[in-house]
């Protein structure tokens, strides 16, 4: 269990602050957040890499906040590998258990034990870690940083730079992997895809604050504010006024929605694009709204809508199939149907910056 | 095939060629040696150039004989030479079709013709330039690169045509008197011995340096750096004399080191080092940080979390990856201490070291007898730089080839 407790530290321009944060368990979790939002930072600092003044950080009961690095039993692992290019494989992934206390043949057995659980048994021989492939190298940087059991395992970014198949399968293996060693993982991206893959709960980071920690299908259903929304791919946020169940999007339109934190007054409203239904009936219906189509974006397997309505410009993602079946052209009227469950009320951002 | 015919045409006027020159001897319109080779080389020349038609085309066999012709003028009716028009007609002849040889054929031509003093070196050097041009000229988008090259050249052209001149000034008999001689014996010995020692004085300093300025954010780190490249921009002549005010026999530390523990500095092996450390160590130190800022804080940080303390850190992990940039330090500030004169002049003119003794030479004998001391200076530092260079590549080079790991 890891655990951190309101931690500041200011850079030069930079500063985390009040970052407060609980890992338990063989738990996985993600750290979302844009580039420049202090992620790669908050994880050298619960490393140990930068001394910290205000906040506590600790491991398994065990206060860290004053230790050096390599007291810590952490894992860390960046995104471009940084394995030892003047050691071969086998070395690099011994290089931690040389400060333990195991025995030379219990080293050996605890690499080869890494190479099997990574199944990384053809690349154990190379001399170099020149030669490895990003997927390759990336095992291999893992395997090291587990093979002296950490109590905790710290990444950043570790699939940005790998290609697609490469990070399906750390993808398909790491997980696993991590639970049958028990250790908990604090895992930063800003793609969010590798979220909702991986984690058990999820943190959204910005400018160096925690905005929100949740599970993955609250904070994806339930964006906190708009900033949130809007990274993680609710792309309509729109400014509204609610009172009781009844949204007030712009004159005379009005949508009921569920209002579970009882909000009143100005809001901030969004709904994720792939849950707007399309329809071409005219026949004025509850929770609808009519709209000039004004684009279609093919995105493969599925195309993004752009529909113009009286309340500003909605997204909406529907299967290709359905797409073509409607046989839709730009500029005609449709109806949106928008299901008062989905639809969700945040809390105005107070940053207004964003 | 046409070429494999006995008879084909260019046999035949080849042959006519040959038959005509030979009628010109038997009428006596020239003499029979110089007829003969001349006959040759023009029924060579012509036989060529039908080759040269078949494989290249018309214009390739125009611009071919136009070459012939002007190397005819150039040397029986101007320099009124047959005999090296044979010469350089049949090499033309020969080499048109690889143009390299035919671009060394050039070269040394228009060397010999234009600057007859210096044609030796002049062409060494042009040589080595056409070699690396030829083969990328070809590449259409690399033209301006190489006229950069080519621009550029001109300063190794600067450099090396007094180096080059000065080598080709001495025999080997003279060079090898010198080498026997004591005192440059002696001059040598102190240059490789004390260019040595300083090597390593700046290397046990210089290296924690470098690591501390490129691994610490500090106030000022800017003025750091500049204090260690200040040797380069003071001359030597000063360094030498802010020793000397310092440390010189006369001063009160001096007189201090000199009388109660015997150590003089003016004079001695111990301020040659020490101006050697003084003019050679910025070298060091900025190639030595070059290598640390390269590799980046990634690795290092990950060799802390897996339980490295910071100084097993900097042996398992910085010193190793750093070290090829080091030992191309330790090479320039090598070669930088055998090379000082200026401040060694001031502080220790004896013992004599190599460029020293040199300078010594010039001054009291003049420049007669100073040119083989110079050269074997040159061929020392020369050998000493390619040795290590060589050693550099043969330890290190395969490892270290890609240094930029981590973010």
């Amino acid at each position: 269990m890891i655990r951190v407790d309101r931690l500041s530290r200011a850079w030069g321009g930079f500063s985390l602050k009040d970052v407060s944060l609980e890992v338990n368990g063989s738990e996985y979790f993600v750290i979302l957040g844009p580039c420049g939002s202090g992620k790669t930072l908050l994880l050298e600092t619960i490393a140990g890499l930068y001394a910290v003044k205000r906040g506590r950080i600790s491991i398994r009961e065990r206060d860290v906040t004053q230790l050096p690095p390599e007291r810590r039993r952490v894992g860390l692992v960046y995104q471009q590998y940084a394995l030892f290019p003047h050691l071969s494989v086998r070395t690099n992934i011994g290089f931690g258990l040389r400060y333990t206390k195991l025995a030379k043949a219990e080293r050996e057995q605890r690499i080869d034990e890494m190479i099997a659980l990574f199944g990384i048994e053809d690349l154990a021989g190379r001399r170099t870690p020149s030669s490895l492939s990003g997927g390759e190298a990336q095992k291999v940087a893992l395997a090291r940083a587990l093979a002296i059991r950490p109590e905790v395992l710290l990444l950043d970014e570790p699939l940005s730079s790998l290609d697609q198949r490469a990070r399906e399968k750390v993808i398909a293996v790491l997980p696993r992997i991590t639970e049958e060693l028990g250790v908990p993982v604090i895992h930063v991206t800003h793609h969010y895809s590798e979220a909702t893959a991986l984690a058990d709960r999820v943190g959204v980071m910005r400018e160096g604050r925690l905005e929100q920690v949740g599970s993955v299908g609250e904070v994806f259903r339930h964006p906190a504010n708009a900033f949130v929304a809007d990274f993680l791919g609710v792309s309509n946020v729109k400014q509204a006024t609610v009172a009781g169940d009844q949204v007030t999007l712009a004159e005379g339109v009005v949508l009921a929605a569920a209002n579970p934190q009882g909000l009143g007054g100005p809001v901030a409203f969004c709904v994720r694009p792939d849950d707007i239904l399309l329809t071409r009936s005219t026949e004025d219906a509850p929770n609808t709204l009519t709209g000039r189509l004004a684009g279609l974006r093919d995105l493969g397997f599925n195309t993004l809508l752009d529909v113009d309505t009286a309340a500003g410009r909605f997204e909406v993602n529907l299967p290709e199939s359905v797409v073509a079946g409607l046989r839709l052209t730009l500029g005609e009227t449709v109806r949106l149907s928008l299901p008062a469950d989905r639809l969700h009320l945040m809390a105005l951002d107070k940053d207004p910056s964003a | 095939m046409a070429e494999q015919r006995l008879l084909n045409r260019g046999n035949l006027v080849s042959g006519g060629v040959l038959l005509a020159h030979v009628a010109a001897i038997l009428l006596g319109l020239l003499d029979l040696g110089t007829g003969a080779v001349l006959a040759c080389t023009d029924s060579f020349a012509v036989w060529q150039a039908f080759r040269i038609r078949e494989e290249f085309g018309q214009r390739r066999q125009n611009l071919y004989l136009t070459g012939f012709f002007v190397i005819f003028l150039l040397f029986v009716p101007v320099a009124r030479s047959p005999l090296l028009f044979a010469t350089f007609g049949m090499l033309y002849a020969a080499m048109f079709r690889t143009p390299l040889l035919l671009g060394y054929l050039l070269i040394l031509v228009v060397s010999i013709v234009f600057v007859t003093p210096y044609w030796i070196q002049t062409t060494l050097l042009a040589c080595l330039l056409f070699t690396i041009i030829a083969p990328i000229w070809p590449q259409r988008t690399k033209r301006f690169h190489l006229f950069c090259l080519g621009f550029g050249f001109l300063l190794i052209f600067a450099i090396m045509l007094p180096l080059l001149y000065l080598c080709f000034q001495v025999t080997p008999q003279t060079l090898l008197n010198s080498m026997g001689d004591s005192a440059f014996r002696g001059a040598l010995r102190t240059s490789l011995l004390s260019a040595t020692i300083s090597t390593v004085v700046v290397l046990v300093f210089g290296v924690p340096l470098a690591y501390a300025v490129v691994r610490l954010d500090f106030k000022g780190k800017g003025f750091i750096e500049s204090l260690i490249d200040l040797p380069i921009v003071i001359p030597q002549s000063v360094a030498g004399i802010a020793i000397m005010v310092l440390l010189g026999p006369k001063t009160p530390v001096g007189a201090w080191l000199d009388q109660r523990l015997g150590i003089e500095v003016s004079g001695s092996m111990l301020g040659i080092v020490l101006c050697q450390v003084f003019v050679s160590s910025p070298f060091l130190i900025r190639s030595a940080a070059n290598a640390f800022r390269d590799m980046g804080p990634a690795l290092e940080n990950v060799s802390r979390t897996l339980g490295a303390g910071p100084l097993s850190t900097f042996f398992r992990v910085s010193l190793p990856l750093a070290s090829g940039g080091i030992f191309t330090g330790c090479i320039l500030c090598w070669a930088r201490a055998i090379s000082e004169v200026g401040s060694l002049m001031v502080i220790a003119y004896h013992p004599f070291t190599v460029s020293v003794y040199t300078y010594d030479m010039f001054v009291q004998y003049g420049l007669q007898e100073a040119r083989p001391a110079a050269v074997l200076l040159v061929i020392v530092c020369l050998w000493g730089f390619l040795l290590l260079r060589w050693l550099q590549t043969a330890t290190l080079g395969p490892i270290f080839g890609e240094r930029r790991i981590g973010r």
